[in-house]
C-alpha cells in the first residue's frame, strides 16, 4: 500500500468521525451512511479500511459497548452491498437515495442483532422501539443522498482523477 | 434504469417508509387503549417507595391518580427534584436527598422490584403497581 493510499484512508476515516461528532446533537441524522456510499463508490475497498479507523474513533470516544460490536459489522456492511449495486446503478442518485434510506431503515434490526445472542427477547423489544428512530433515519439518509450525493461524488470523483494524475 | 422502474422502486421505498410510521403509530395506540383499558374509574392505585441508605430514608406512599405514566405524576409531587432532558424526566432528587454524581450516587427507578430500562416518562402507571426509587452507589 503507498504512502498515498495510507493518508488518504486516513484522512477520510477522520472526516468520517469529524461528521458522526459535527451531527450527534441531531438523532438519527448521519452522514456516515452518505460518505461511505460515496466512498466506495470512488475509493472501492478502500472503504473498508475508512470504516475501521472510524470504528477505532468511536471506541476511544465512547469506550467498549454492545453497540460497537454492532457497529464492527454494520458500516462495513454496507459498504460491501454498495460494492454489489454499483455495477447495477451506477450513477443513478435517485437510486443510491433509496439505497440510503433503506441503510437507515434496516439501522436498527442491523443494531439489535447483537442482542439476539444475548436475550432474544430483549433484542425484539430493541428493535420494535427503535422502529420510529429508523424510519425518520430512513428519510433523513434519502433526503440528503437526493441534495448532496451527485454533487459530493463528482468532487470525490474529481479529487481521485487528479490525484492518479499527479 | 427505466423511468419507470425507477418510480417504482421510489414508490416501494416511500410505502415501506409509511407502513414503519403507521405500524409505530398503531403500536403506540393499542398500548395506549391497552393501558386505558386497564385504568379503573378514578384512576389507578399504586405505591411509591424511595429508599435511602446513604441518608437512612425510607418512605412509602400509597397513591391514586389518573394520570397516564410515573413521570407526569413525579412533576406532581413537590418533594421530587428533576430536570427535563431530551429523553423525558430525570430525576435528581427527593426531599433534599440529591444525586452526588462525583461520589456516583445516583436515583435508580425500579417497577415492582425490576429495574426500569426506560426513563420515567415511558412507565405507565398501572394499578397495584410498585415504583422505587432508591439511592444507588456506583455504576
Amino acid at each position: 500500500m503507498s504512502t498515498k493510499r495510507i493518508v488518504r484512508i486516513a484522512l477520510l476515516g477522520a472526516i468520517l468521525y469529524v461528521c458522526k461528532v459535527a451531527l450527534e446533537w441531531l438523532p438519527n441524522v448521519e452522514l456516515v451512511t452518505f460518505l461511505i456510499i460515496l466512498f466506495t463508490l470512488t475509493m472501492g475497498t478502500d472503504t473498508l479500511y475508512v470504516a475501521f479507523i472510524f470504528n477505532t474513533l468511536e471506541l476511544i470516544q465512547w469506550g467498549f459497548g454492545t453497540w460497537w460490536i454492532a457497529y464492527l459489522y454494520i458500516w462495513p456492511l454496507f459498504a460491501v452491498i454498495t460494492l454489489l449495486l454499483k455495477k447495477i446503478l451506477k450513477e443513478e442518485f435517485l437510486m443510491w437515495s433509496v439505497v440510503a434510506g433503506c441503510f437507515g431503515l434496516v439501522f436498527g434490526a442491523l443494531c439489535s442483532a447483537v442482542y439476539l445472542f444475548i436475550d432474544p427477547k430483549y433484542a425484539w423489544t430493541y428493535f420494535i422501539a427503535g422502529l420510529p428512530w429508523d424510519a425518520w433515519h430512513a428519510i433523513s439518509n434519502f433526503v440528503i443522498m437526493l441534495i448532496a450525493g451527485k454533487p459530493m461524488y463528482k468532487l470525490l470523483k474529481k479529487v481521485n482523477t487528479n490525484e492518479k494524475v499527479s | 434504469m427505466s423511468k419507470k422502474t425507477k418510480i417504482i422502486i421510489v414508490g416501494i421505498f416511500v410505502v415501506v417508509v409509511l407502513a414503519v410510521i403507521g405500524l409505530t403509530a398503531g403500536l403506540k395506540a393499542g398500548k395506549k387503549a391497552a393501558a386505558a383499558a386497564d385504568t379503573p374509574a378514578g384512576g389507578n392505585s399504586f405505591t411509591i417507595e424511595i429508599r435511602s441508605e446513604r441518608d437512612n430514608f425510607e418512605e412509602k406512599i400509597e397513591c391514586s391518580s389518573d394520570l397516564e405514566n410515573l413521570g407526569a405524576f413525579i412533576r406532581t409531587l413537590d418533594k421530587f427534584t428533576y430536570s427535563e432532558s431530551e429523553y423525558g424526566i430525570y430525576v435528581q432528587g427527593y426531599d433534599g436527598m440529591m444525586e452526588d454524581m462525583d461520589n456516583q450516587y445516583w436515583w435508580c427507578i425500579s417497577v415492582n422490584g425490576e429495574m426500569a430500562s426506560t426513563g420515567a416518562d415511558e412507565i405507565l402507571l398501572k394499578n397495584g403497581d410498585v415504583y422505587s426509587f432508591d439511592l444507588k452507589q456506583g455504576w
